[in-house]
């Protein structure tokens, strides 16, 4: 649904753009910073690219704890860096509220327990914790995931994944356009220029 | 009914189109003509019955418009004639269908002519004429169904200008017979069919007393019937569509189909009993299409919910159940997005796999990442010069020592981003993607080819054809031109 083409062009543009404000193309850098900064501009630009959601915030803002990274980040989204000024301070109360949330199901589950048979307790128990558990691991995934509810955590989940899934499109198609590059005398004007008459067929 | 319907199919102008000459039956040539174009001219969206529909529908007027005037058997045969050319031009199949057409249309057609010669005496060669030209009938099976229902038409409007008592015999016999063609048919094909039949019987129904109360106010109240059961029709598959996957659109369709048959059926059946005003037609209408929507309601309603039978009502568990809905429904989503995950039920599976599919993404975004790293050691990474047309994202002034890099690199990124306007369907990465693997077979013999490829792909086209496609949304041809011209 989301995955339009102009979506993955407006990251690829980006992503591309990050690549060069971290001059990751320069030879001064180690495998892993360069590394770090790939995936740096890569994730920049689908947060960027996919506007406002909740993931995207929490990942810029992930992104930038990171001091070194922040300027960079500032000049690759512009404008778009106002993404991190949406209401931040969910996640402050949120997790007070939980404590005392858990503490609340804890005794109204003890509660509920003597009153029903005890299968039943056991069954329904089981599956909670069952899903519980699994939901704190996808909020641990999820970027900005753990101040969000059951329902707009799967929102969330459904829209991060297809993000990610356009990541990984983008930067495979990159990843073989270089290669393909890397094969071929980078210095002969004439043979690249043939390339696009690859292109249509 | 059925002309309007028909019509409904061509469009609003159609429609105009035929109030005005039912009232003036000078000029019908070149207007049923224009309609038969417009049918002819939209793209095949809907099933092709309702295009069908609409082409026959339109000969169905000419001469009936004709009728008053010419000659009634030589309109017939003009009729099947155009019939059968419409059905090349459409170009549909299988030649049973086309047996059915013949044993349906046949003897309608020779009822006509029967009637025709007890009025004037035309000689039996149209029937002939009708059997040879019915030969490449090769039809939708409901393409037997309106050639039946267009001859019944035609008897229609011999109505009004012949003898009354003879036509309705014969539009009964025409029933009878294509109704009966129809069911041999129905036993071999199935649902669509006996869509066709009901709406057979119901059409010869409206046909034995249409007889009595007089064509026009009829055709009146046909014309508004059709008009609301072909909007229906069409409301309720662009809903089916917008809502349902092409897949499983063709399901949709046959049910739509039933349901409007259902209540073409009910109003029809209403008619006969009063003369009705359009205005309970489309209380009608408008019930149905409540119904239709019935069953996509779930989808969209969020806050407002209604009890369903059998079910609580107080607040808690209504609360429940539109928490539980809106759960299923995302989990639904999630497992279309997920691959292979249609048969997992249960929440905390399904979640497991959300899990999976998730981590299985960051990794590979790591993975691809270290790629890119090891590649960009090797190479000087020329994909950058395509950005400078893009400065006013960045807020730091590029170096112009960019705009020197290879001119090539960078018009062939520009190539390669341009496809996107001019491919909506496909996505860039999906042209992208298959255009590398396309290089990488042949790296070097590849290369050579394409010098002689590029012969007629010069310099100039390349540019030329940047600049015309322009780029995403926020394209300004003269950086992309400047760029292309640096050295």
């Amino acid at each position: 649904m989301q995955l339009t083409s102009s979506f993955k062009l407006v990251f690829l543009k980006q992503m591309l753009l990050g690549f060069q404000l971290s001059a990751v193309s320069s030879n001064n850098m180690s495998f892993h910073e360069r590394k770090n900064a790939i995936k740096f501009s890569a994730d920049a630009a689908i947060a960027f690219a996919r506007g406002r959601t909740r993931w995207s915030q929490g990942l810029i803002r992930n992104l930038s704890k990171n001091e070194k990274n922040k300027d960079v980040l500032k000049g690759l989204l512009g404008r778009e860096y106002d993404n991190l000024s949406k209401p931040c301070c969910n996640s402050w109360k949120i997790p007070r509220s939980k404590k005392i949330l858990r503490r609340c199901l804890r005794m109204s589950s003890t509660r509920k327990m003597a009153g029903r048979a005890q299968h039943d307790v056991g069954k329904s128990i089981l599956a909670k914790t069952l899903a519980k558990k699994r939901i704190q691991v996808l909020k641990k995934l999820v970027p900005g995931g753990e101040s969000m509810d059951g329902f707009s955590l799967l929102d969330e989940t459904l829209d991060y994944a297809m993000s990610l899934k356009a990541q990984v499109d983008g930067m495979r198609c990159v990843l073989r356009t270089s290669e393909a590059l890397n094969f071929k005398a980078p210095t002969d004007s004439t043979m690249q220029v043939k390339q696009p008459s690859f292109v249509g067929e | 009914m059925g002309k309007e319907r028909f019509f409904g199919g061509n469009g609003p102008l159609a429609e105009a189109v035929l109030p005005s000459e039912l009232k003036s039956a000078a000029g019908a040539d070149q207007l049923p003509r224009s309609s038969l174009n417009l049918g002819w001219d939209q793209p095949m969206q809907h099933d092709a019955h309702a295009y069908l529909e609409s082409d026959i529908s339109s000969l169905v007027l000419s001469p009936s418009f004709n009728a008053p005037t010419g000659n009634d058997g030589v309109v017939v045969r003009e009729l099947i004639g155009r019939l059968g050319s419409i059905c090349k031009s459409r170009d549909i199949t299988p030649t049973s269908r086309c047996q059915v057409a013949r044993t349906s249309c046949s003897p309608p057609m020779l009822n006509l002519t029967v009637t025709d010669d007890q009025q004037q005496g035309v000689p039996g060669q149209g029937n002939e004429m009708a059997a040879s030209q019915l030969a490449p009938f090769a039809g939708d099976p409901g393409l037997g169904e309106t050639a039946a229902r267009f001859c019944c038409f035609g008897l229609r409007n011999h109505v009004g200008i012949g003898a009354q008592l003879g036509i309705a015999e014969a539009g009964k016999l025409s029933r009878v017979s294509s109704s009966q063609s129809l069911m041999a048919a129905n036993n071999g094909k199935g649902v669509t069919k006996s869509d066709s039949t009901m709406e057979m019987s119901r059409f010869g129904g409206r046909i034995s007393c249409s007889s009595s109360p007089g064509a026009s106010s009829v055709s009146d109240s046909l014309a508004a019937t059709g008009a609301e059961s072909n909007a229906r029709k069409r409301k309720a598959a662009p809903k089916g569509k917008g809502k349902i996957s092409p897949l499983s659109s063709p399901n949709m369709n046959p049910p739509n189909e039933e349901n409007s048959g259902t209540k073409k059926c009910k109003l029809r059946e209403d008619q006969k009993n009063t003369a009705k005003p359009t205005s309970e037609q489309n209380s009608n209408g408008s019930r149905k299409l409540g119904e239709d929507a019935k069953p996509l309601e779930p989808l969209k309603d969020y806050i407002h919910v209604r009890a369903r039978r059998g079910q609580a009502t107080d607040s808690h568990s209504l609360a429940e159940r539109v928490r539980r809905e809106k759960i299923s429904e995302r989990m639904k989503f999630l497992q279309n997005l997920v691959p292979g995950c249609r048969k997992v039920t249960g929440k905390a599976v399904m979640l497991d796999e959300i899990i999976n599919y998730v981590q299985s993404l960051q990794r590979q975004v790591e993975f691809l990442s270290m790629k890119l790293a090891t590649l960009n050691s090797q190479l000087e990474f020329d994909m950058e010069t395509l950005l400078p047309k893009d400065m006013h994202h960045a807020h730091v002034p590029f170096p112009h020592q960019l705009y020197e890099l290879g001119m090539a690199s960078s018009a062939f990124f520009f190539f390669l981003l341009c496809q996107q306007p001019a491919q909506t369907d496909s996505n860039l990465l999906e042209m992208s993607l298959r255009w590398p693997s396309s290089l990488q077979v042949p790296h070097l013999d590849g290369f050579t080819d394409a010098t002689s490829q590029f012969v007629n792909f010069g310099e100039d086209d390349l540019r030329q054809y940047v600049v015309q496609m322009g780029f995403g949304e926020s394209q300004a041809t003269e950086p992309s031109s400047q760029l292309l011209y640096a050295e």
